[in-house]
């Protein structure tokens, strides 16, 4: 991936034609999304409690997605993986004094057909209820946690950052050739659905791949405070 | 075979080119609380922390994050390259396990891609392996395998991924490769999910592999750099290694140190040896036995909560014993360690630090020759405020039904390296086995890059050759 940009024009010329190339294909293979505005939230306690009471995380719009949900309600569970760190702020670097993780897992049960929904604390799995509405379902996956992380001591100049990993299934090799060879690519090669459509199914594929989009980050951050 | 065909082929066969790749990182709102001095007492509780990688839905199996069935997989070996093309797992897999020892097993055939899946001796290999590992965190390791596979030279300077995609898309290879056939077998502890200390002991035989007809997507067409002839000959290799991994993302660090430390002795015979540049092996003699040793210390912190700085330092090379084998040897130059310098880039006439020849023409592919390196990087990232990419966030853009949010991070970095000979001392290419070269005859660069989080564009120009042109390129992960 290494290309001089100078002294020879054409040497430009190339490279931008090929970089055009390339963009090119990840913009035919846009498509608008629906206005889903994602929000997350680390919440703060009022200020003479910031060293006494720990702070919330919230979100709205993680799942709004249309084939999120799609996937949702073919059986691939949903997990929110959630890291708050607290920061100090040093003075010269930041130091990171506490972390404290937990998931979120969604899952339909088609038998049931309910939404189960399972929050995942220290290796314990705490039932958040099951609900018949995939929205209500979200509602309580999303609804405010007061986070158990170590708090700072009174004084001490800080921070929180959140992390936040949302996958929707699990894309491993032998997942991905086993769909392909389920249902895209072998029909394709065998003459019974147009290969152009599976090419461009796989460059999409392959796009998301490279891009690492099987697994959508998030980071959140609050100002600086001192308790 | 058709064009159609062969490109389907081609998509189908690097679509299982998996590799663990940085996830997008989306702008979000947040909510920020004003630094505010309080006079109300502190009551600090003392909560436990639960920062681990190996996540507590892994561990309870609500969810998977990759099939564990045993059954006929197909899979690939994560690479793309113009020796192999993709090489393609096929072979049943086997996982179990008894109290508290989790059990793997498989036996995978490889049918290489190159020459468009000819099928001859060096399209073919093999890798059978059983292990077994206790505890999930803290624990150990046993495995046994055999292989015969194409193996990188030089596998610490640029990520799999990246090499593999700079060999797709822009048909280049940032590096090279020889066919390792042989056993091995490994014990590991694991002092948590991200560290431990290992040991190696193999019996192999090593042997040169060819350039072959490889596809790319652009500069198809062209021939590929020469893959370097290398040693061959039967080694038995013992290697002991520590991984020390303290940050608190692996794949977006913000603090923490990475270690990887590797001592490697190496015993055997030589029964061809691979061409070098004069200078490179004063004596020859066909049985060897070397050491060898790497260490590559990466550390991240934090300045404030929008900026990082970086560094990072490699020392490797020839510690005791015979010449390094041309496989264990070292270079620096190119995208993965100093991107302001061409990769493996002859001058005529010049004493060439970066591979180690001197100036005159060096043998095909101008291959790895250094017996010592050292590299230093060192980086500054801010985040830039994410209005200045409004105009790209406006309008998410959906691939698959993934929402796509680019966030900017502006980059500035330096490096320096250089590698060398050991022996008497000659010029600048040759130290005695305890001196150190001095800093003016490092290979040094300064840069400029914007990571997208989606992916990173970088502008790099060398200092220290002031007529070599700037560099631009791509990196998907980041540069360390």
């Amino acid at each position: 991936m290494l290309t001089r940009f100078f002294p020879a024009e054409r040497v430009v010329a190339r490279a931008m034609m090929r970089l055009s190339l390339a963009g090119s294909v990840v913009v035919a293979l846009a498509a608008p999304l629906d206005a889903q505005k994602v929000r997350l939230e680390v919440g703060l306690p009022a200020q003479p409690a910031l060293a006494d009471e720990p702070p919330s995380v919230s979100s709205a719009g993680l799942l709004a997605d249309a084939s999120m949900r799609d996937l949702l309600a073919n059986g691939f569970p949903a997990r929110l993986h959630y890291r708050l760190e607290r920061w100090s702020s040093g003075r010269w670097f930041d130091d990171l004094k506490a972390a404290f993780e937990w998931d979120v897992i969604l899952k339909y049960d088609v038998l049931g057909k309910k939404y189960q929904v399972v929050r995942v604390v220290n290796k314990k799995a705490e039932p958040l209820g099951d609900y018949p509405a995939v929205a209500d379902a979200e509602g309580a996956a999303e609804a405010p946690y007061k986070v158990a992380i170590g708090l700072p001591k009174k004084g001490e100049r800080g921070y929180y950052n959140l992390l936040l990993d949302v996958e929707t299934l699990s894309l491993s090799d032998l997942d991905e050739v086993q769909r392909w060879l389920r249902g895209e690519l072998k029909p394709a090669v065998s003459g019974k659905k147009n290969p152009g459509t599976a090419l461009g199914r796989g460059v999409r594929t392959l796009v998301v791949r490279l891009l690492g989009g099987e697994k959508r980050h998030y980071e959140a951050r609050t100002g600086k405070f001192r308790p | 075979m058709t064009p159609t065909v062969r490109i389907v082929r081609a998509l189908c066969t690097l679509l299982v080119c998996g590799a663990p790749i940085p996830a997008l990182a989306q702008s979000v709102d947040t909510v920020h609380a004003d630094p505010v001095r309080t006079d109300t007492g502190w009551a600090d509780t003392v909560r436990a922390d639960t920062a681990q990688s190996d996540t507590a839905a892994d561990r309870l199996g609500l969810w998977a994050r990759t099939s564990r069935a045993s059954g006929l997989v197909i899979s690939s070996g994560k690479t793309y390259n113009r020796v192999e093309g993709l090489p393609v797992y096929i072979g049943p897999v086997f996982h179990d396990s008894i109290g508290a020892a989790d059990l793997n097993a498989s036996v995978m055939g490889i049918i290489r891609s190159a020459n468009t899946f000819h099928w001859d001796d060096q399209n073919l290999g093999h890798r059978i392996r059983a292990d077994m590992r206790v505890g999930r965190g803290r624990g150990y390791a046993l495995g046994v395998s055999s292989y015969d596979v194409m193996t990188p030279v030089e596998t610490w300077q640029l990520p799999d991924p990246d090499a593999a995609l700079a060999a797709f898309f822009w048909h280049r290879d940032f590096r090279d490769y020889f066919n390792r056939h042989g056993a091995k077998a490994t014990a590991r502890f694991n002092m948590s999910a991200r560290s431990s200390v290992s040991a190696d002991w193999s019996d192999e035989r090593w042997a040169s592999a060819s350039t072959r007809t490889v596809f790319s997507i652009f500069g198809n067409g062209k021939a590929w750099r020469a893959n370097p002839m290398m040693d061959a000959g039967r080694f038995h290799v013992g290697t002991l290694r520590a991984n020390i991994d303290t940050r608190n993302d692996d794949i977006n660090p913000a603090t923490g140190w990475l270690i990887l430390a590797e001592y490697e002795r190496g015993t055997g015979t030589i029964t061809d040896f691979g061409p070098t540049s004069p200078l490179i092996r004063p004596g020859i003699s066909p049985n060897v036995t070397y050491g060898r040793g790497l260490i590559d210390l990466r550390r991240y912190n934090r300045l404030s909560p929008t900026t990082w700085i970086n560094a990072r330092l490699v020392l490797g090379g020839w510690l005791h014993g015979d010449d390094l084998p041309l496989e264990r040897r070292f270079s620096v130059g190119g995208v993965g360690t100093v991107p302001g310098l061409d990769f493996r880039k002859y001058e005529p006439g010049a004493v060439d630090v970066s591979q180690c020849s001197d100036g005159t023409q060096p043998p095909a592919g101008n291959p790895a020759q250094c017996e010592r390196v050292a590299l230093a990087q060192l980086e500054y990232r801010n985040e830039l405020h994410s209005s200045l990419f409004d105009f790209l966030n406006a309008r998410p853009i959906r691939l698959r039904g993934v929402g796509l949010t680019v966030r900017p991070t502006a980059i500035a970095f330096v490096d320096a390296g250089r590698g060398w000979l050991v022996g008497q001392p000659l010029g600048t290419l040759r130290y005695s086995s305890n001196s150190f070269p001095r800093f003016g005859t490092f290979r040094t660069d300064v840069g400029l890059g914007l990571d997208l989080g989606i992916i990173g564009v970088y502008v790099a120009k060398a200092v220290s050759s002031p007529k070599e042109p700037a560099n631009v390129f791509l990196r998907v992960h980041r540069r360390f």
